[in-house]
């Protein structure tokens, strides 16, 4: 399906760029409607910072919306009824959230550019503890939902439920509260006290979160039911100046994250079983 | 995406327990759109199981209308099939707890207030969605159907609307959305 796009006057202003803002930075424009976007941007500053300004949107909404995954459930049922089996069904689920058209935008923001951009809330990279490997949309979600969790314990009033009378105390405090065991030996020592714990949300479930500090530091344990969940294994990632740890233990994900630098989070992570 | 004739035949095969089963070539292609469907009737619907049931209908509703499929976007049809299944569902009060009404209406710009750019740094993943679950059905769908990639025109028949709409309902959602993080940006 393609957008029924008029050739673009002699007099393109600011009206008929702007009304094309959107096709332009999602890279649906014609080529000589592009052209006469770009044409037009690089004589009115007013249009390229409005333009800059929607695709530092644009970025927001990708990197810091949740996006909900059909439950497994849900796929098998339907895969039942379209005569499929479930993992023609999962796979090409994965294949979908990857393939959403990021890549595209990136572009047009490249071209509207500038310093607008260099304020964009971007996950600065993944790489795999073992061998680096390109970040995927899908992971990325859960690297940016984790530092989301964090700030949101660093920045609340009353960052713990249960104060830390140490591990024993903590975990049997989220008996009743979720509905897994966060499975987690670790009960903090003087160099990474345990400060206590509390129930949060990450993304669409409930999350233990375990809260441990370093000298003036805090760093936040995160154990997540990650079905249906692209939770990465065994991953370093580094996103808005925060360092994590991602892993998996069984059924749960795992993701630690904190501002210390990133060997100090290595180390809290192999106290924790994490990679 | 174009496909001849032979392709949008479905094809038999025989399953295990030798039921016959009708198999639509383009499944596997159809069902993998299950979580961006799925992604966009969760933030329709306030429950997840209704999110679930809408869905389910959809494909039921695909399934059942597969010959009505001649080629073209199996996405953007598919999406229109559940706006369907979620305007019907609300018509006849299936008890689908929504949160506003879906209307695509005609409207101009709103002239609301910018929100700096910079500040979208500060932006928390939940009030976010909090925000975009504020506006109406209408916006809320449009700022997700603009994420999922869809051209304006695929927008517009989805929602049934003119191409003109799409682009002024969504400049206004956005910007309405930008209102409600405005606390974010100071």
């Amino acid at each position: 399906m393609t957008s029924p796009h008029e050739p673009p006057p002699p007099d393109f202003g600011c009206e008929a760029a702007r009304a094309d803002s959107r096709a332009f930075r999602r890279r649906q424009l014609p080529e000589d409607a592009r052209l006469a976007v770009e044409r037009h941007l690089s004589t009115c500053p007013a249009c390229r910072e409005l333009f800059a300004a929607e695709a530092t949107w644009d970025t927001a909404l990708d990197e810091h919306l949740p996006r909900f995954a059909a439950p497994a459930s849900l796929k098998s049922s339907l895969a039942a009824s379209w005569g499929l089996a479930t993992e023609e069904v999962s796979s090409s689920s994965c294949s979908t959230v990857a393939a959403r058209p990021r890549a595209a935008w990136q572009n047009a923001r490249a071209w509207v550019g500038g310093a607008c951009l260099g304020a964009l809330v971007a996950v600065a990279g993944l790489l795999a503890a073992r061998g680096a490997k390109p970040p995927s949309l899908a992971e990325n979600a859960v690297v940016v939902e984790a530092v989301n969790d964090h700030l949101r314990v660093i920045q609340s009033s009353h960052p713990v439920e249960i104060e830390s009378g140490g591990i024993h105390q903590v975990k049997p405090w989220f008996t009743g509260k979720l509905d897994f065991a966060p499975g987690v030996a670790f009960s903090g020592d003087d160099e990474f006290p345990l400060v206590g714990g509390s129930v949060g949300y990450f993304i669409d479930r409930k999350a233990a979160v375990l809260t441990f500090k370093h000298r003036l530091h805090v760093l936040t344990l995160l154990v997540v039911p990650r079905q249906g969940l692209p939770w990465p294994t065994d991953t370093v990632a580094t996103s808005r100046g925060f360092h994590l740890r991602l892993w998996r233990r069984d059924d749960l994900g795992y993701v630690l994250v904190s501002d210390a630098s990133a060997e100090t989070v290595a180390a809290l992570a192999r106290h924790l079983d994490g990679p | 995406m174009r496909r001849d004739g032979r392709d949008r035949q479905a094809d038999v095969r025989r399953a295990p327990g030798d039921r016959v089963t009708t198999r639509i070539p383009w499944a596997a292609e159809a069902l993998a759109h299950a979580d961006a469907l799925y992604n966009l009737a969760r933030y329709l619907s306030t429950r997840a199981d209704d999110a679930e049931d809408l869905v389910q209908e959809t494909y039921a509703k695909a399934l059942a209308g597969a010959d009505s499929f001649h080629g073209g976007n199996l996405k953007a049809w598919l999406f229109t099939i559940l706006r369907h299944v979620f305007v019907d569902t609300r018509r006849k009060g299936k008890g689908l707890v929504l949160a506003h009404e879906w209307e695509v209406l005609e409207g101009g710009e709103a002239s609301l207030p910018q929100v700096e750019p910079v500040a979208v740094g500060r932006l928390v993943a939940s009030d976010l969605q909090a925000a975009l679950r504020s506006l109406s059905d209408d916006a809320r769908a449009l700022i997700l159907l603009d994420a999922e990639g869809f051209t304006e025109t695929e927008m517009a028949s989805i929602l049934g609307c003119a191409v003109g709409t799409v682009k002024s309902r969504l400049s206004r959602g956005r910007q309405t959305l930008r209102q409600h993080l405005q606390d974010y940006a100071q």
